[in-house]
């Protein structure tokens, strides 16, 4: 289940969020302690599969002449079927920190997604998935350098058998580049990205991302070229990003001087974030209200005359 | 800024049979279940038949039988995972019709899904969701209350956010109908979540020995109730209280409900043209008309209507 889209679905994004009690937690796992405990864990299970598999179809090969190998065999059986049981348990607590994540509570979300990434799982692709996670959590948590070395760590493995999985963790990699100011492995990332089949949600962030950084390297053109289809996925945003997007597309269009789509832009921005929130980390974005034509800062829409 | 989608007249009687629809889409008893425990019984019968067919070898003709049930049964999951997977997409595809306002699109596929034994219960309920939205967009109102019903029935197994969210769109159906009754109290129960979670993050704050944040307790609120106590005191008649919800919730709604903010600005300017405030109620207005289409704000209000004949709509540039 996911608030966020349901929430959209039957009522713009309402995101009403029940507050989660303080718990105690384990100690916050670093980045590379996180990427440590994946490289241990993932060799461990490659190993133990190849071992298992291996076993046991030698053993019902060896049963032809020796039929005791083929009740070897199935007692292997048994502690696959428990290594089974342990993965699928490190599966829920993924799905676990998804749930909590999409509400918020970010501590929960973190203790679940560092128990799975701990726990013993047969498949590679539940434990990329809880690397990722954790890459999801410290994005959230603003904390960028870690969801970069994170996301990496989850691309670096090669293409898993989860493609949504991959683009996901390539979107918290762009986003964390564009925050670190590192715009050109971003650009690489995002062109990336965008040569795969993208779901609507999936080509929203891209998009949103593809403007931030279009915005950045001052390619008004590029922008303006696409204005009308970038305004109206704009309009399927979240607040902020939708605002920071249609400030962008404004600023293009004055820079391209297309005033009339500038100041219309400019003030849906305007009615969906405040300024500060708008330019923050984003400086440029600051030249939309810094010419004396233009209104100052907006504060709070109120009656006004 | 997309053109409005023609959707079919008003009619009640047009509205899908949706207890047919429950129904038809309740997830069957999977045989796949069994699929584990018949493959690990024909794995135990192997080494009985291969001990059989050293004295009897053309016993080891029987081997054929748990094998083949091995396949069988591999190729069931393998069978059954694909078409999950292709359920979670086509429920997926659903919702980002709706995001798209792709109406008719949306309430066939929803007809679709729900015509036949859904594979889970979580798409079952996803699905259920994005049709009570479609079943609002064309006004079956009483249609879209029964689906809702039936999300909440299970709410046990429904984030909480989600059954808040149903439960505001449930009591805007009922505002739409004008049974300000029910609407009324379905407002008191939200009131009283809200509430609740104020009060577990007091109880939270105390428990972890911080001093109480009240600015941060007050913060806890949900926008979809303030659009759904804007509208009620719009169909009410309570135009100073709406311009008072409005002008002191209006960040909150902002920041949770994006582009739909527009319909608290086009209620609140219904609420300054009737207090007699033309220019307040004009730019109330643009603001509205600047986020979203007139036409669809008046199909979601019918108290907008003729607004905008009184004021000036923004000029979308070319």
């Amino acid at each position: 289940m996911r608030p966020t889209i349901e929430g959209v679905m039957l009522f713009g994004s309402i995101e009403f969020m029940p507050v989660e009690p303080a718990q105690p937690h384990a100690t916050t796992l670093t980045a590379d302690a996180a990427i440590g405990a994946y490289r241990r864990s993932a060799s461990l299970s490659s190993a133990l599969r190849w071992i298992l598999n291996g076993s046991v179809l030698v053993l019902f090969a060896i049963s032809a002449v020796q039929p005791i190998a083929a009740y070897i065999a199935c007692a292997l059986i048994a502690p696959w079927i428990a290594l089974e049981f342990l993965s699928a348990r490190s599966r829920r607590l993924n799905q676990d920190a998804t749930s909590l994540m999409a509400v918020g509570a970010l501590d929960a979300a973190e203790e679940k997604a560092t128990q799975a990434l701990r726990l013993f799982s047969l498949h590679r692709v539940i434990k990329l998935a809880s690397l990722h996670q954790l890459a999801a959590i410290r994005h959230a948590q603003r904390k960028f350098m870690d969801s970069a070395k994170l996301a990496r760590e989850v691309l670096s493995r090669g293409r898993s058998k989860d493609q949504a999985l991959d683009r996901s963790t390539r979107l918290v990699l762009v986003d964390s580049l564009i925050e670190l100011n590192e715009v050109d492995s971003a650009w690489t990332e995002l062109g990336n990205l965008m040569t795969e089949p993208l779901s609507l949600r999936e080509t929203l962030n891209a998009r949103q991302l593809q403007v931030d950084l279009l915005g950045r390297r001052g390619a008004w053109r590029e922008l303006v070229a696409e204005l009308r289809p970038l305004v109206d996925l704009s309009e399927l945003m979240p607040a902020l990003a939708s605002a920071r997007t249609q400030a962008w597309l404004a600023l293009a269009a004055r820079e391209c001087a297309m005033m009339d789509w500038s100041n219309l832009l400019r003030e849906r921005a305007e009615l969906l974030a405040d300024y500060d929130q708008i330019v923050a980390d984003r400086p440029l974005l600051q030249q939309l209200w810094s010419k004396p034509a233009e209104s100052n800062p907006p504060s709070l829409p109120n009656s006004e005359s | 800024m997309q053109p409005n989608q023609p959707i079919s007249p008003l009619d009640a009687s047009n509205s899908p049979d949706v207890e047919a629809l429950f129904e038809s889409s309740q997830p069957r008893p999977r045989m796949i279940g069994l699929a584990f425990p018949v493959m690990i019984l024909f794995i135990l019968v192997v080494p009985f038949v291969l001990r059989q067919t050293r004295e009897h070898p053309v016993v080891g003709l029987l081997l054929l039988i748990p094998l083949g049930g091995f396949a069988v049964m591999s190729f069931m999951l393998k069978n059954f995972q694909r078409s999950m997977q292709d359920e979670v997409r086509n429920v997926e595809q659903l919702e980002e019709l709706i995001q798209l306002r792709q109406w008719p699109a949306a309430l066939s596929r929803s007809m679709s899904l729900l015509s036949a034994p859904m594979k889970s219960d979580g798409a079952r309920l996803s699905t259920l969701i994005a049709f009570s939205s479609v079943l609002t967009r064309y006004h079956w109102f009483e249609s879209a209350r029964r689906v809702h019903d039936e999300i909440l029935e299970a709410r046990s197994a429904v984030d909480p956010s989600i059954v808040h969210t149903i439960t505001v769109a449930r009591a805007m159906t009922l505002l739409r109908e004008d049974r300000l009754v029910d609407a009324d109290s379905a407002i008191g129960e939200l009131r009283r979540d809200v509430n609740r979670a104020r009060d577990a993050a007091r109880r939270a704050q105390t428990s972890a020995g911080k001093e109480i944040d009240t600015v941060a307790i007050r913060a806890i609120d949900s926008a979809g109730l303030a659009l759904l106590e804007l509208y009620r005191d719009i169909k009410t008649g309570h135009f100073d209280e709406a311009i008072e919800l409005f002008e002191s919730r209006m960040k909150l709604m902002r920041d949770q409900l994006s582009t739909r903010v527009a319909d608290a600005w086009a209620l609140v300017a219904r609420a300054y043209d009737a207090k007699a405030r033309p220019t307040e109620a004009a730019t109330a207005f643009r603001r509205a008309t600047s986020l979203a289409p007139f036409a669809e704000l008046s199909r979601r209000y019918p108290e907008l209507v003729g607004l905008d004949r009184k004021f000036d709509l923004p000029r979308i540039p070319n």
